[in-house]
Parts: structure tokens; sequence; C-alpha cells
């Protein structure tokens, strides 16, 4: 069946190609234009202009651009201006367009193109193309001008103290973000091209001497191989470069925050930055990543080391909580303290349904608000919170459907699972409690140590770009526990990580820190 | 790859379906058992095994407060419930409560077995063979006696706890620092008891008494726990009361504190020690086998009748007389256990262990030379203060 979706996309864009017939620029202006107006042709957004340059105006000349795309106020100051009202100095002797290109554009990019088709990539891109009478190029000038978002405060990783600045959806922007950061020759941006219609911009950007040895190659080859018509999101992308597609943990993971990429940069990670896509990408992501957030190296390690813990049991409690207390309540009543267990059992006399289905409900209908709650416009989302939590919450309880205790413990569920700051954590953990729920409410507490066991197999398995994902658990290495479940003082942290950092491993020289 | 996980996503469930949940039992069907009681009675002529229960019996509490109303006393009382059944075996009567309790009765959270007189005069082996056995019994469980009739201990109201067994069970975990009037003994201790040689088991003996007279109304029976009951190998010979109670546990090592006190000049002084040791030596002299106990008390002076700076002189007075004073109740108290023929002191295990070869000897008679064994105690007590941070408060008139 995707067989032939995929063959019927293939089809549709062998017939564009089919269109494309001129590979270079005539001296026949009109043909010229006449191709470009073919190829863009029922684009109602495309505008074109004659004019006439040259020492008399003898020379017929054509600007096209699309509308929107372009700053028309640069347009009329440095390409219509100066072509229009400025004559080529005399007895130069040089041609006409390196006259107008040395002296008639005061724009910063221009380049000069003798592909039609490129050409029309550049209109395509936010650009001004220049066509000339009886010259076989053409000329493009960037004047992006369209409206974007400012850079503004990540919605999705927050943060007390710290930056506050988050990417956008346009490349440049975050290419600047992250070479604001890092002022140093090294840094490098590579520039790949995915999807055969959208043609979208994808970067790599890695420090040189410090990134992993062979990623960026990797990287590359994994991104040249894609073969897509195009896509929006980098999450798709991220699927097709990922090692193991079918694994619930995601290999890269994304973040919002210019920061952070940077401190992956110089932990010799490669960023995958697509154009409008405002996360940049993180590739190979470890189990580290988990429990790191931005706001960890604002703060003091001893407080940041404590919220690292409260993440890991958060992590915990997320995926073993409902299926221990299934297993616990359905099978091993022994090991509940007697007072517990009397007034638990107190709780749910005469209920009408055993713990597990309970905690099965309530644990769909908590993702079923949490989706709502995030799908609905604002304004609604706030209402879908208060039927929420009255229809679980009071309701429920006073309808006698289910115990109070259940509820702590979905609810408990539901918070824990928010403390794992990047959204591919998460959302992985709060998935995988429902396996762990089924064997609890089938096996007991040999259930859950089935799936907890093969959860650590499948993850012990698990490679990122070669880097395997439980480093530094396993393969163990203690030099990158200083940056896991504990974080120790700065001065500390001497070492990048084993796995990525090799080829450049020092980060500190031994020298005197602060005060001593 | 696609394939095979179609496979595993259809094994899976047919895997889960059909094995699943057999052992599952949810908490409400549970009878948590609180308390058992073990006695034997005549039933037509046949003596019979009788197995009573006290467990908690939830009430339906729903998610709004429940019980904290007016009604607070009834509906604790409520939450208690009381059952007895009879069999020729153990297992025969307790099975036959599922005949009229509708939930799976579950000793796991047991917390208390009390004995009657009638069971544990005629040897309670049996009864402790069957609870070691029991899948779901504790051998932390608490032991205790019962002399008198089981019918008022069944009908008595628990006066903290929701239910007896709680009730029972708090008074012998809290309140042994509190005084040394009992100490719990638990089913392994009971079990250990009748398999070793030269160490015979001992219980808490439980008593209900009256509340009436101090609340001053119908207030019902309330349970104590006073005494101990001195086993001599798996059967029942006798008691030692609340004083004796407190020698034995001096004399066994599991003192914490308590209270002597003497008469000077004819008026009391209450001495609470708060610090115990408690040191056995075995010697031999001329072929004569002497077992020495050495006790060390420390304490305050918790009561004086009579108002006087105590001087080094009275406070070394006051200690050789509160020492003679506790190594009479001490000695007593041996002589009591010799007299019922009980070696819970566990005489015979020290010598097995200091003197293995006299005590192969020994064992083949052991309960006859046992009360002719010597046994002298030294008893050192210490008072290490008066209790008081200044001067005592002397009343006007006797200056």
């Amino acid at each position: 069946m995707f067989g032939t979706i995929f063959r019927k996309n293939k089809s549709v864009s062998n017939k564009a190609a089919q269109a494309v017939q001129m590979q270079r620029f005539s001296k026949d202006l009109n043909k010229n234009i006449k191709y470009i107006q073919q190829v863009l042709s029922k684009c109602c957004d495309l505008e074109s202009r004659p004019i006439r340059i040259g020492r008399n105006r003898q020379i017929n000349a054509r600007i096209f651009f699309i509308d929107g795309m372009v700053d028309a106020a640069f347009m009329a100051t440095n390409i219509l201006e100066p072509l229009m009202l400025l004559e080529p100095g005399d007895d130069c002797g040089l041609e006409i367009h390196e006259e107008i290109f040395n002296s008639l554009l005061p724009a910063g990019t221009v380049t000069i193109e003798q592909s039609p088709n490129m050409l029309v990539t550049r209109l395509l891109s936010g650009g001004i193309a220049i066509v000339v009478e009886g010259q076989e190029k053409a000329f493009a000038v960037e004047a992006i001008g369209w409206q974007e978002r400012a850079v503004e405060e990540s919605q999705t990783e927050t943060v007390v103290k710290g930056a506050r600045a988050g990417f956008v959806e346009n490349i440049r922007v975050n290419r600047s973000l992250i070479r604001r950061m890092i002022k140093y020759p090294g840094l490098k941006f590579e520039r790949l091209t995915v999807g055969r219609i959208t043609n979208t911009e994808v970067n790599i950007a890695y420090i040189e001497g410090i990134v992993m040895e062979g990623l960026v190659e990797k990287v590359k080859e994994r991104i040249e191989r894609i073969d897509i018509d195009g896509t929006a999101n980098f999450g798709m992308l991220q699927e097709m470069i990922d090692d193991s597609t079918f694994s619930v943990f995601s290999q890269s993971y994304s973040t919002e925050r210019p920061d952070r990429a940077c401190s992956c940069l110089l932990e010799g990670r490669v960023l995958i930055i697509m154009d409008n896509f405002p996360f940049v990408t993180v590739v190979p992501s470890v189990i580290t990543q988990f429990f790191q957030s931005a706001e960890d190296y604002s703060t003091k390690y001893l407080i940041a080391s404590f919220v690292r813990l409260l993440r890991f049991i958060g992590l915990n409690i997320t995926v073993l909580l409902p299926g221990l207390y299934v297993a616990i309540f359905s099978y091993h009543h022994e090991m509940i303290p007697t007072e517990l267990l009397k007034s638990i059992s107190q709780a749910r006399e005469q209920l009408p349904f055993p713990i597990f289905l309970e905690m099965l409900v309530l644990e769909i209908s908590f993702e079923i608000l949490r989706e709502a709650g995030v799908r609905l416009p604002r304004p609604v989302g706030q209402a879908v919170s208060i039927v929420g939590a009255l229809v679980i919450g009071q309701a429920a309880v006073a309808a006698r459907l289910v115990s109070p205790p259940s509820i702590i413990i979905v609810a408990l569920t539901a918070i824990a699972s928010f403390t794992i700051p990047i959204p591919e954590g998460s959302d992985a953990h709060r998935l995988l409690r429902f396996p762990v729920l089924l064997a609890a409410g089938a096996f007991g507490l040999p259930g859950i140590i089935t799936a907890w066991l093969m959860l650590l197999v499948h993850l012990s398995g698990l490679r990122s770009f070669g880097v395997p994902y439980l480093s530094p658990v396993s393969p163990f290495s203690l030099s990158d526990w200083k940056d896991f479940l504990i974080r120790v003082p700065s001065s500390f942290m001497k070492t990048r990580p084993i796995q990525t950092g090799k080829s450049n491993i020092r980060r500190q020289d031994n020298g005197k820190q602060g005060g001593k | 790859m696609v394939k095979k996980a179609l496979a595993l996503l259809a094994i899976i469930p047919i895997l889960l379906l059909p094995s699943g949940c057999w052992d599952r039992r949810e908490i409400e069907d549970l009878l948590l058992v609180g308390a058992i009681i073990f006695g034997k009675s005549n039933v037509s002529d046949t003596e019979q095994y009788r197995v009573s229960f006290i467990t908690t019996k939830p009430s339906s509490s729903g998610g709004e407060q429940v019980g904290m109303s007016e009604e607070g006393g009834a509906a604790q009382a409520a939450m208690q419930w009381v059952a007895s059944s009879y069999g020729p075996t153990l297992e025969e009567a307790m099975l036959k409560f599922s005949i009229r309790s509708p939930r799976y009765i579950y000793l796991a959270h047991n917390r208390i077995i009390i004995l009657e007189e009638t069971v544990a005069k005629e040897g309670i082996s049996e009864v402790v063979d069957f609870l070691v056995r029991a899948e779901d019994t504790r051998l932390r469980n608490y032991v205790l006696v019962i002399k008198e009739d089981i019918s008022d201990l069944l009908k008595s109201i628990p006066e903290f706890e929701d239910i007896l067994a709680g009730e029972l069970f708090s008074i012998l975990e809290t309140s042994i620092g509190e005084g040394d009037y009992h100490h719990p003994s638990d089913l392994n201790i009971i079990a250990q008891g009748i398999l070793t040689k030269g160490q015979d088991p001992w219980a808490p003996v439980v008593e209900t008494f009256s509340a009436d007279q101090a609340a001053g109304r119908d207030a019902g029976r309330s349970v104590i726990i006073k005494g101990t009951a001195l086993f001599r190998a798996d059967k029942l010979v006798g008691y030692l009361d609340a004083e004796e109670t407190q020698q034995f546990l001096l004399l066994k090592g599991l003192a914490n504190t308590g209270i002597y006190y003497i008469d000077s000049n004819g008026e009391k002084i209450s001495y609470r020690y708060e610090y115990a040791r408690t040191r056995r030596k075995l010697a031999v002299k001329d072929g004569q086998l002497n077992v020495d106990y050495d006790i060390t008390l420390k304490g305050l002076l918790q009561e004086v009748h009579f108002f006087s700076n105590l001087s080094k002189a009275e406070i070394d007075s006051l200690e050789r007389a509160l020492s003679v004073r506790a190594s009479t109740a001490l000695l007593e108290t041996i002589n009591r256990c010799k007299e019922l023929g009980s070696d819970a002191l566990g005489i015979g295990r020290l010598i097995h262990a200091r003197k293995p070869e006299i005590w192969k000897e020994y064992s083949k008679n052991w309960y006859s030379i046992y009360p002719e064994i010597d046994i002298n105690v030294n008893v050192k007590v210490q008072i290490t203060g008066t209790a008081l941070g200044s001067k005592p408060i002397v009343p006007k008139a006797s200056e």
C-alpha cells in the first residue's frame, strides 16, 4: 500500500522535472522571461517589472520577485534606484553584467546564476531575480522580507534562571543564535537540502576538533540518503535517521534553547538544524539527557544534583508506580503495612471494578485529558482541565466508581512524568507505564520485574549514531557520572563525555579555580 | 520484521488472557484477621478445638468523610468482627469460617495469637506446628495466654484502637519502654522454646477487667496485659504476677525500666531504673554448679517522701538498701520458677553453652536437676541522681 503511494509521488515530481528543458540562459531576453513565467505559471504571487538600464537606457531588463517574500523598501533603494538612475562609468571596457555587479547593485548577497532553475530556486527563497538582455546569466539578489516570529522565550523548556532566547523558524536566525554563543572559527555549518519538492535547507553544525570522529560523515550520509518529496517537520526526518526506528525511545532529541544546543556542541555532538522548524536536533542522544535541564547549570550544584535525583525518582514513578500499585494491592497484600491495607481496603469497599481495571481506566482518561488540554485552544483548555478535575477527581469518587487512593496514584504519576525535562523522554516513559501496568495486572511483581528487564535489555541494545544509549551506565564510565544523576561543581567538569568527546577530551586545564 | 512484530502482538494477549490473574485477590475481599484465639471445649461430648477470630470489618466508607461524626465510638466498635468456630482439628475449625464469612481468610496481617488456658495446659505444640505450617502466618506474631474464659475478651471493647487486636498489639509494642510489666513474646520465641532443651517458652498474660468503676458508667470490659505465663516444654505450668514479671524480665535481660521502692524511716522512697545490665556466670565450685547473676541498675530517685537534700552517705545507704530489696525479689522469682518447674530463664541453655560436658549428663533428666541448681544474684544499684534540678520543695510547716 505504501509502495503505491510513493510511486505516485515520484511520477508527480517527474512530470515537474520534464517541464524543465532550458539548462542555460539564452541571449534572448524574451526567451528567458518566457521560460521563467512558464515554470512559475499559475503562480499569482509572481511579480515582474520591465526596466531599461545602461548608458542610454537602451538595454532591456526584467526584475522578478515573489510578492510578500521580499523587502519592498530594500528593493526600491538598493536595486531599482541604482539600476534605473545611475549610469555605468565611461570607457571601463567591461561587459554590462560585470558593470552591474561591480557598481550598480549595492546589496550584500548577490549571486550570478547561469541555470534558470537555480534562479527560480533563489526566487522562491526570497530573492530578486534580474534578467538582462543579451546576457547568458542572471542576477539573484537576496532581499528576504517576509513576516516571521521574533526570537522569544522557549515554550517547551522554560527555566527560572537562564537565557530566555529560543530558536525560531528562520534557519539564519537560528544559526546566528548559535554563532553568537560560539565565536570560534571551528564552528561549522554545512548546508544540505532535503525534499525533492520542498527544497528544505538543512544545516549540520559542529565544532571542528571537538566533534566525535566520523560523526559528521555519518550524519551527512544519513540525511543525504533521505529521499522524500518534502516535510515541514523534522520529527519525520528524525525517525528516518534514527538507528532503531521501532524503539519507543527517540535516539536524537530536539531542543528549543540555543544555550543547550551550544553545550551539546561543546560535548562533541552534532546539531541538525532545519529551516522552518524552531527546534534543533542533537545527535547522538544518550540516557543522561533524560535528566539534564538547562537550569541545572545556572543553579548551585547541590540544588541541581537534588533536582536530578528528583527527576530520576520521577522517571521511576512514571514507569513503575501504577504497576506497583496494582501488583501489590492485587497480589502481594502481605507487603503492605497493616494500617495502610486497612484504610485502602476501606476506601475500596463495594467498588465495582478490580484495581487493575480502575487504574487502566484512570490512566487512559488522564491521557485523554492531557491530549485534549494540549490540542485545544488555550481558553477552552481551561474548561477542559476544570471538567477533568471535577469529573475524575470529585464526581467519580463520590459516585463510588473509583477509589481515592487510585486517583492519588494517577495524579502522582502524571505529575512525576512532567519532571523529565525533554518531551521525548517524558512521552516515552508515559507510554511505557501501560505495558508495565498490564504485566503487573497479569503477573504481579514478577510481571513488573520481567517488563523492567525487557526494557533494560532493549535499552542496552539501543544505539544512537553508534553511541550506546545507556552510556555512561553501560558501558560504565565513572567520569561521565559527574553530569548524570548528580551534577558536580563546574570546576570538576574537566572532561567531555567519553563517548562523544574522545577526540578532544579536556575541557579545563588543571589550573586553579575560584579564590583558591 | 513487521511479520514478527505482528505475531508478537498477537501472541502476547493470547498468553496473557488465559494465564493471567489466578492469584489475584482484591483487597476488599480479604478478611483481615487481627488476632486468633485457640482454645479447647467440649462440644457434644467430644473435645474440639475452638478457633476465634478478631478481625477488621471494613465499614463502607466511600469517598466522603466517614466515621468522624458524633457516633465515633459506635462506628469504631462496628469495625470489629468477632467469631468462633469449632472443629476436631485446627484446620477444620479454621476453614469452617468460610461458611459464614464471604471473604478470604487472610492471616498475613495477623499480629496476635492468644492461647486459652485449656489448650495451653494440654500442650501447645499442635497449635504452634499448625501456625508455623500455615503459609501466611508470620513468626513475629505476638503470643499471649488468657487465663479466663474468652467470652469476656470477645466482648471487651478496644479503648484506643479500632479493633482489640490492634489494641493488644499497641500495648505490647509501645508500653514496654514505660515499665517492666510485660514483654512481648512472639511465635518464634515460643517455637524455639518448645524445641530447645534447657529453654522453656513463656508468654505475657492478657486479662479483662471492668472499666466501669473508673469510668463511673457502663463502660464494658477492657483488656490489660499483666503477668507472665510459664511453660514447661509445651505445657503451661503456672503464672508470674506483675511484680514477679519485673524480676523475670531483669533476669532475662529484657528489662527497660521499672521501679523498686523501699521503706526508709517509715517513709516510702521509689527508685526507677532506666538502665539494666544482666550478666550470667557459670561457676563450678567443689563439683557444685553455681549460676551467678550480676545485675547492674542505674536510675533516679523518683519519689522521696521526706524532704531533704540527700547527702552522699544517705545515697550510699539507699543504694545498699535497694540492692538488698532487689536481690530478695529476684531470688523469690527464681524460686518461683523452680517451684513451677519451668526453665523459662534458660538455665539449661546456659549450661549447654558454657559447659557442654556437664550438660550432656544433666540433659537426660534436666527437669529434676533444675530445681537443685544454685542460683545467686548480685545486684548493684546505682542512683545517678535525685531527679531534681534544684533544691527540693519543702512545705513551710515541716521546717
